[in-house]
This record gives C-alpha cells, sequence and structure tokens, in this order.
C-alpha cells in the first residue's frame, strides 16, 4: 500500500513537472505560474 | 566521392572554390590567405542560426552579403548570411544537420572542451547545455525556488499567527478564571448588600446607575485594550511605508529609461510589422506566380509548343524551369526574411512584456504605499476616536459616581452594611472591566485566528513544491551523468584504437573534469602537459561525436595541430579517417610560403 502511494506521488510530480516543461516553452514559468498551478492541485 | 564549396564573402574570402575529397584535407597556407575563412565558410552551412548570428566577422567587411553552397552527392544548395546591424541574418536551415550539437565538430582552440580542457578546468557547463537541462534549471530559479520562498512568508506570518493565538487563548482563559474568582467574592458580599439595599433609600436608581457605571468601565477596558493594540501597529506601518517607498524610489531611478526603451521598442516593433505585411505580400505574390507558372505548365505541351499562351513570346521547357527555380528560390528568401522579421517581432514583444512587468511592480510597489498611507490614516483616526471615547466614557463614570456617592449619603445606613455595598461595587466595577477585556481578546483571537487558517494547506504546497525541486535537481543530475556515461563509454571505444600508450584509462570524472590513468594512478589534468591536454579534448570530441553524430560528414581540425607531436596527431587522423564513418577529416596547417590555399591529402 505504502509502495502504491509513493508511485502515485510519484507520478504527480511527474506530471506537474511535464505540464511546468510545457508551459516553458510557451513562456516563462514565474512563481505566479507555479502558484497557480499549486492552487488548482492543493486546495 | 568529393564535396565542392562555392565561398562567397566569407571572411577573407571574397568568392573561391574548393574542393575536398574523401578521407584527409589538409588545408595549407600561410596566415591571413584563407585557412580559417574556409572553416568559417564550413561552420555558415552547419551552426544553427542562434550561434551564427553573433559572427560578423564571418561575413567579409566590405559586403553585406555573403553564401556558401555545398556540392556533393547528397546536397546540392547554398545558405547565405546578411549583415543586419552588429549581427548576422541568416537565410536557410543548416545544409548538415547536426541536431544542435555542433561543439563536437570543430577541433580549435575556441572550442569550449577543447578551451577548458587546456585551463585544466571542470566541462560541467557544457555538459549542462549538451543534456538540455537549461530549461529544468530555468523552471526551477524563475518559477519553483521564489514560488516556495512566497509560500514560506506568507507560512511564516500565519505561524506567527498561531502563536499569538495560543497566548490570546491563555490570557482569555486567565482573564476567565480572575473574573470567576471576583464572582465567588461577590457571592459572599450578597447578603449584606441585601440588607442594605433594604436600608437605603432610592436603592432601585443607585443599582441602576452601578450598572451603568461597571458596564462603561467595561467598554473602557475594552477599547484601552485596542488602542494597545493599534498604538503597538502604527510604528510597523511606519516602517514598511519606509521600506515600501525606499523600494519605489529605487526602482523610479530606472523608470525613465525603461519607459524611453519601451517606446523605442514600439516604434521598432511598428517599423518591422510593416516589413511583416510587405513580405507577406511578396511572399502571397511569388505563391500566385508560381502557382500560375504550375497552371500554364499543365495546360501546354512543352515540346509541341514555342510560344507561351500568356504572352505569346517564344517559350521552352529549360526556361520554363529556370523561372520556376528563380520563383522558388526568390520565394525561400522571403520567408526566411518573414520568419527572421517574425523572430524579431517576437523578441520584441518579449522585452515588451519584460518592461511592462518591470513598470508593473513599480505600480504594485506605488498600490503598496497607497494601502499603507490608508491604513495608517484609518488607525491614526481609530487612536484619535478611541482616545476621545475613553476620555468621555471616563467622565460619564466619574459622574455616575459622584451621583451615587450623593444618593448614598442622603441614605442613613449601617457603616458595615455600606462597606459591604461598596466592596461589592468595587468587585462588579472589576468584573466589568475583566468583561470588556474578554470580549476584546475574543475579537482580536478571532481575526488573528483568519490569518493562522489555511496553513496545514500552505504547509502541503511547500512540501510539495520543495519535492518537485529535489525531482527536478535528480533529473537535471542523471540528464548530466546520462551524457557524461554516453561519453565515458564512447570514450573507452574509441581510446584503444588510437593507439596511443601514454594513458591506460581516460574518462570524465563524477565532477566533470577530464581524468586518466598512467601506469595505474589516476591523474587530474594539471599532472598533464598542454600537448597531452588538447589531445584529451579532442579525445572527448570524437567519442561524442562517434556517440551523437556518427554519420556527419566531417570533422574539422583547425588549430590545434600546433600543440600536439606529430605521431599522435596523425594517430588521430589516421583514426578518424580510417575508423570511422566520418567522409572529410578537414586539417587546416601552416605553410611558410604560397599565396594560395593548397589542398593535400597529408600532413
Amino acid at each position: 500500500m505504502k509502495n502504491e502511494n509513493t508511485q502515485t506521488s510519484d507520478n504527480e510530480n511527474v506530471t506537474f513537472i511535464q505540464t511546468l516543461v510545457k508551459k516553458s516553452k510557451e513562456s516563462k514559468v514565474t512563481s505566479d505560474v507555479v502558484l497557480e498551478m499549486l492552487e488548482e492541485k492543493i486546495k | 566521392m568529393t564535396m565542392k564549396l562555392q565561398i562567397k564573402n566569407i571572411s577573407g574570402i571574397l568568392n573561391e572554390s574548393i574542393t575536398l575529397s574523401e578521407g584527409v584535407n589538409v588545408i595549407r597556407a600561410p596566415n591571413a590567405i584563407g585557412k580559417t575563412s574556409t572553416i568559417n565558410s564550413l561552420k555558415v552551412v552547419t551552426l544553427p542560426e542562434k550561434d551564427l548570428k553573433n559572427h560578423p566577422e564571418f561575413l567579409n567587411d566590405n559586403t553585406n552579403d555573403g553564401s556558401v553552397s555545398v556540392d556533393d552527392e547528397n546536397i546540392n544548395d547554398d545558405r547565405k548570411i546578411r549583415r543586419y546591424g552588429k549581427e548576422l541574418a541568416v537565410i536557410g536551415n543548416p545544409l548538415f544537420d547536426s541536431n544542435g550539437k555542433s561543439e563536437l565538430l570543430f577541433a580549435e582552440p575556441d572550442n569550449e572542451i577543447i578551451h577548458e580542457t587546456i585551463k585544466g578546468n571542470s566541462i560541467e557547463p557544457f555538459i549542462e547545455r549538451f543534456s538540455n537541462v537549461a530549461i529544468y534549471q530555468k523552471i526551477n530559479d524563475d518559477g519553483i525556488e521564489p514560488a516556495i520562498k512566497r509560500l514560506k512568508a506568507f507560512y511564516d506570518e500565519g505561524s506567527e499567527a498561531v502563536t499569538k493565538l495560543k497566548s490570546k487563548e491563555k490570557e482569555i482563559e486567565n482573564a476567565k478564571s480572575e473574573r470567576e474568582k471576583l464572582s465567588k467574592e461577590r457571592e459572599k458580599t450578597k447578603p449584606l448588600v441585601e440588607k442594605a439595599r433594604a436600608q437605603i433609600k432610592n436603592s432601585g436608581i443607585i443599582q441602576e446607575k452601578n450598572k451603568n457605571k461597571n458596564e462603561l468601565i467595561g467598554d473602557i477596558s475594552r477599547l484601552s485594550q485596542g488602542l494597545k493594540g493599534k498604538q503597538k501597529q502604527k510604528p510597523l506601518l511606519e516602517s514598511e511605508l519606509k521600506d515600501a517607498e525606499k523600494q519605489r524610489d529605487e526602482h523610479i531611478k530606472n523608470k525613465s529609461k525603461i519607459q524611453a526603451e519601451q517606446e523605442s521598442l514600439s516604434k521598432e516593433k511598428g517599423k518591422y510589422e510593416a516589413l511583416q505585411e510587405d513580405l507577406d505580400k511578396q511572399v502571397s505574390k511569388l505563391d500566385d506566380n508560381i502557382a500560375t507558372l504550375e497552371q500554364v505548365s499543365r495546360n501546354v505541351d512543352w515540346a509541341s509548343t514555342k510560344d507561351c499562351p500568356v504572352c505569346g513570346r517564344p517559350i521552352t521547357s529549360s526556361v520554363k524551369n529556370n523561372w520556376h527555380k528563380h520563383l522558388e528560390t526568390e520565394r525561400k528568401q522571403a520567408n526566411a526574411e518573414l520568419l527572421k522579421t517574425e523572430n524579431r517581432i517576437k523578441e520584441i514583444d518579449n522585452r515588451i512584456n519584460d518592461i511592462e512587468d518591470e513598470l508593473n511592480k513599480i505600480n504594485e510597489i506605488q498600490e503598496n504605499i497607497n494601502n499603507c498611507n490608508k491604513d495608517l490614516t484609518i488607525i491614526e483616526k481609530q487612536i484619535k476616536f478611541n482616545t476621545k471615547d475613553i476620555e468621555a466614557k471616563t467622565e460619564l463614570v466619574n459622574k455616575l459616581k459622584k451621583e451615587i456617592e450623593e444618593l448614598e449619603k442622603k441614605s442613613k445606613i449601617d457603616p458595615v452594611l455600606l462597606k459591604a455595598w461598596h466592596e461589592q461595587g468595587t468587585l462588579d466595577e472589576n468584573i466589568g472591566e475583566l468583561d470588556g477585556r474578554i470580549k476584546e481578546l475574543k475579537e482580536s483571537y478571532d481575526e488573528i485566528s483568519e490569518k493562522a487558517k489555511g496553513l496545514s494547506v500552505l504547509k502541503r504546497k511547500i512540501e510539495f513544491l520543495q519535492k518537485i525541486k529535489e525531482d527536478i535537481k535528480r533529473i537535471i543530475t542523471e540528464m548530466k551523468n546520462g551524457v557524461k556515461n554516453k561519453f565515458n563509454s564512447r570514450i573507452k571505444e574509441v581510446y584503444p584504437l588510437l593507439n596511443f600508450k601514454n594513458f591506460d584509462e581516460v574518462f570524465i570524472n563524477d565532477s566533470y573534469r577530464i581524468e586518466v590513468v598512467r601506469k595505474g594512478k589516476q591523474q587530474e589534468l594539471n599532472r598533464l602537459s598542454t600537448s597531452e591536454r588538447v589531445t584529451l579534448g579532442v579525445i572527448v570530441m570524437l567519442a561524442g561525436k562517434e556517440e551523437y553524430l556518427p554519420d556527419f560528414p566531417f570533422f574539422v581540425l583547425d588549430e590545434v595541430t600546433t600543440a600536439y607531436d606529430p605521431t599522435r596527431f596523425k594517430k588521430i587522423i589516421d583514426y578518424i579517417s580510417q575508423k570511422t564513418k566520418t567522409k572529410y577529416v578537414i586539417v587546416t596547417a601552416f605553410s611558410p610560403t604560397g599565396d594560395k590555399i593548397k589542398i593535400e591529402k597529408s600532413i
């Protein structure tokens, strides 16, 4: 169970980083962009 | 197999044709005859625009346009460069595709690997760039790190509020327990006060006045607490205001400069937009011409028809083909110009956005100053109002006390009972004061608890971003190590094939420095001669070429030959020409005589 959770969390991190990489190709990734993404993710 | 280069206006060469043949090509000439210009020509047809544009010296000083055409078994095309202010504009894509890894192709003193190896430095910056980790580094530096910093500031503010909250809870608890103690004491006075009340005339009126007085004392206590808080807040706000004003003044110093830049960029953008419009029209016109030509071609039997059906003039198939080729070239050039113009507009837009961010920052600071000023005015008004209110209420309390005293004097009462009556009055005053204090403490508690709310969410956000930061760091390290390992495994393959006897092993170590094993002992670069270091730099480049660009047709050794011992140098050239897929090994060599470039087959 612990492993599954770790796996899920790792996948979430990878998705988050991939989104950041994608966004960085369109425009500069600032702290505002990161916080906005985080707002949707952690409420 | 040969590769013919037609070089026009590149560095020192005005118009020259150079033919390279498969294998070793030693470009031999005295200085200033065109060795470096030939290598620059190869760069013109290989490097991406971003690496070429900062090399205006690649274009001959006396002209604004230059070109290199390549004719070999796979390519029959050219690439043009044009002077563009202090930079170069490049028309068309590279003729040889190095997939962004052209740094592995030109072994010369300026090459980063060779340059850093000679100096005995780490090649980590090269590995970083080569691993494409910059994008991750930028995300971390511009996005993640500042976001963590901001969240931590909010978290600290919230944590401070939680600490305050705890101390407020304690204060409320203490006030309540004190109140309970006083209430118990009051209970004791009750029987005597009951008797006193029976003896006092107008006791109802006195009781009412006492009640009003105690309520007023409670209000005064609450207001005094609030006043204290506001008096504490005032200097903090004043200091925040001072800091913000200082910050604004610093930013404002640059404001006019930035605004001037913004204005000039807007003008420049306007010019480029007009140019873009013209080029759009030009491309569209060329498209129309090509379409018309193709349509005419389809409708005309070129073998039998010798006159153009549109203009009636004699026309042949080869004329038509040349016309088509000419139109295609023009369209290609116009498209390249258009792309360049669009890129410049993008660059201007990005800079304008940065400037706007900067100007917005000034506005934000100004807004902060305005808010601070507003808050200060409000607090000052509240302090003034509360002070007046307290004064008025204190006056009223004193008046009520006097009235109660007068009424008591009029009643003849047992002194023991009167004492108990007064004691109860004092206790009631104290209880009233405590009630006011508790009310104020609760209000303050609610205010602080708002700030403390969401602290757990903030904590989770910080923890999440810290994990992301660690992951990005890990990705960067893995990417760099991946590149390093690829280089190392290729060095392991390439090095034995060179038949050198100097070192048992060559590798890039964990600090991204080139290291060797000699007679079983590990040695860093600073223990080696310059000649050996240059050799190692070239070996690393060759290993990289074998790993990333094995089919790329040429490899250049420019001006590094002087540092080699000739035997070792020959072994490297033999290795490239005999054991790799590199078709052309191009080496520059100095000749003390002659006025022309000579291409020879051996050194």
